[in-house]
C-alpha cells in the first residue's frame, strides 16, 4: 500500500511540478538531489562543480518536464540527464583524454577486497584519468553497453573498451598497493 | 567482459549512496528557473504577438470585400459549360447527318450494284429500269460525294489541331533558342490539356448526350486554376500591404 501510494504522489507531483509549481519542483527536488548529487559526484572530484551540474541537470528535468513519459522510471530518466550533464561539463573542461592503445583486459581477481567503504571507493575513482574514469563509471556502476557509451561520448565501441581495461587495471594497481601498505601498518 | 564481484560491490554501495547538497542549492536552483522561465514566456510573448499579427493581416484579405476573385471562381465554369456545347454543336451535326449518310450510301450502293448486275444480264428485259437507274446513280453518287468530303472533315480538323499546336510550340521554341526544359515541359502540358480538352468536348457533345465526366474533368480543370492565381494574388497583396505598412509605420 505504501509503495503504492508512493508511487502515486510522484506522479502526482510530477505532474504538478510539468505545471510550475514550485512547491512540487522542490519536493522532488529533496527526493531525488542526494542520489543525483552522488551520480554527479561519480564523475566530477570537486564537489562545488558537481552540485553545480547537478544543479543544471535538475533546470533541465524541470523545464523538460513534459517529453517526459510516465512509462519508464522518474530517477532513471533524471539520472541519465545527469549524467549526460557531467559528460558535457567534463568536456567544457577539456580535460578528457581517450588513449587509443590496446591493452588486455584484467578484469579483476576474486581475492580483491570487496570490503571497501564509499569514501575508500570515490577516493580510487577520483585517483583515474578522466577518460577512464567516465567510461569506468557508466559502465561498471551505472551498467551502461559499450555502444550506449561510444554513443554518449562519440568515441568508438574499441574505445570505450580499451578505457575500461585500462580503469581496471589500475585500480587493480592502486589497490594492491593500498593493500600492502595496509598490511604494513598492521 | 563480465562484471566482477568487485564491480558489483561498487555498484550497490554507489547506487545507494546520498550526498547531502548544500543549504543554499534549492535557492539556485529556484533562481535558475525564474530566469530560465522569464526567457522563455518573453520568448512564447514575441510567438504570440507574430501570430496574431499574421492572422490579422491573412483576415483582412480573406475578409475583404473588395477583392473580386470569389466570384470569378464560380462564373468562369458555368460561362464555357454553356459556351462550349454551342460551339461545337454544328460539328455534331455534321458528324451525326455523316454517319446517317455513310450507312445511307452504302445502301444505295448495295443496290446500285444489284441494279447494275440485273442491268447487265438482262439489259432487254429491264429497259424501263436501267433507264431509271442512271439518274438515280448520278444523284447517289453526288450525294455521296457531298456527304464524303463532309464526313472527313472532324477527323482532320482533330488531326489539324493537333498540328497546329504542335507547330505553335515548335515555333516559339525556334523564336528563342534558350527556352529551358521547364518552358518546353509547360508547354507541351498546356498543348496537351488543351487537346484533351477539345476531345472531351467532342465525346460528351456526341449524340447530344453530356458526358458526366468530360464536364467534371472540365470544371475541375477551371477551379484549380482559378484557385492557384487567387492564392498568388492574396499573397502578392499581403505583401505588398505588409510591405507599405512597415514603410509606413514610423509616421
Amino acid at each position: 500500500m505504501k509503495v503504492i501510494q508512493l508511487f502515486k504522489s510522484e506522479t502526482q507531483l510530477i505532474k504538478r511540478a510539468a505545471k510550475k509549481d514550485r512547491k512540487a519542483q522542490r519536493e522532488l527536488y529533496e527526493l531525488h538531489s542526494g542520489k543525483m548529487l552522488s551520480v554527479c559526484r561519480q564523475y566530477i572530484k570537486d564537489m562545488h562543480h558537481a552540485e553545480e551540474v547537478m544543479l543544471n541537470g535538475f533546470l533541465k528535468v524541470f523545464t523538460h518536464l513534459k517529453d517526459f513519459e510516465s512509462k519508464g522510471s522518474f530517477e532513471g530518466w533524471i539520472r541519465k540527464i545527469m549524467v549526460r550533464e557531467s559528460i558535457s561539463f567534463l568536456r567544457s573542461q577539456k580535460k578528457i583524454v581517450f588513449s587509443n592503445e590496446e591493452i588486455a583486459d584484467p578484469g579483476f581477481t576474486a581475492e580483491m577486497n570487496t570490503e571497501l567503504n564509499i569514501a575508500h571507493i570515490q577516493n580510487l575513482i577520483d585517483n583515474l584519468p578522466e577518460g577512464y574514469r567516465m567510461v569506468f563509471v557508466m559502465y561498471a556502476i551505472e551498467g551502461y553497453k559499450h555502444a550506449e557509451i561510444a554513443k554518449m561520448l562519440k568515441i568508438t565501441e574499441g574505445t570505450s573498451k580499451s578505457q575500461l581495461s585500462k580503469a581496471r587495471r589500475m585500480l587493480q594497481e592502486q589497490l594492491k598497493t593500498q593493500n600492502t601498505s595496509d598490511y604494513g601498518i598492521k | 567482459m563480465e562484471l566482477n564481484k568487485f564491480e558489483e560491490s561498487l555498484r550497490e554501495k554507489m547506487g545507494k549512496r546520498q550526498i547531502k547538497p548544500s543549504t543554499q542549492s534549492w535557492e539556485k536552483l529556484e533562481a535558475k528557473l525564474n530566469a530560465e522561465e522569464n526567457k522563455t514566456s518573453r520568448k512564447s510573448w514575441k510567438y504570440i504577438a507574430a501570430a496574431v499579427a499574421v492572422l490579422l493581416v491573412a483576415g483582412t484579405f480573406l475578409w475583404n470585400p473588395n477583392t473580386s476573385e470569389s466570384p470569378q471562381v464560380v462564373e468562369e465554369p458555368v460561362n464555357e459549360i454553356i459556351e462550349k456545347p454551342e460551339i461545337n454543336k454544328p460539328e455534331n451535326d455534321v458528324q451525326i447527318v455523316s454517319k446517317e449518310n455513310n450507312q445511307e450510301e452504302k445502301n444505295s450502293a448495295e443496290k446500285e450494284i444489284k441494279n447494275k448486275a440485273s442491268n447487265e444480264s438482262k439489259p432487254a428485259i429491264l429497259a424501263e429500269k436501267t433507264s431509271e437507274a442512271p439518274v438515280l446513280e448520278e444523284v447517289e453518287i453526288e450525294e455521296a460525294v457531298v456527304l464524303e468530303t463532309i464526313s472527313l472533315e472532324p477527323p482532320v480538323s482533330k488531326e489539324k489541331l493537333i498540328q497546329s499546336k504542335l507547330e505553335e510550340i515548335i515555333a516559339s521554341a525556334a523564336k528563342n533558342d534558350e527556352i529551358s526544359e521547364d518552358e518546353v515541359d509547360i508547354l507541351l502540358a498546356e498543348a496537351a490539356s488543351e487537346i484533351s480538352r477539345e476531345r472531351n468536348l467532342n465525346i460528351y457533345a456526341l449524340g447530344n448526350e453530356i458526358n458526366a465526366n468530360a464536364l467534371l474533368a472540365e470544371v475541375e480543370d477551371e477551379i484549380y486554376q482559378s484557385f492557384k492565381a487567387k492564392v498568388f494574388e492574396v499573397l502578392k497583396e499581403g505583401y505588398l500591404k505588409a510591405k507599405t505598412a512597415v514603410a509606413n509605420r514610423n509616421y
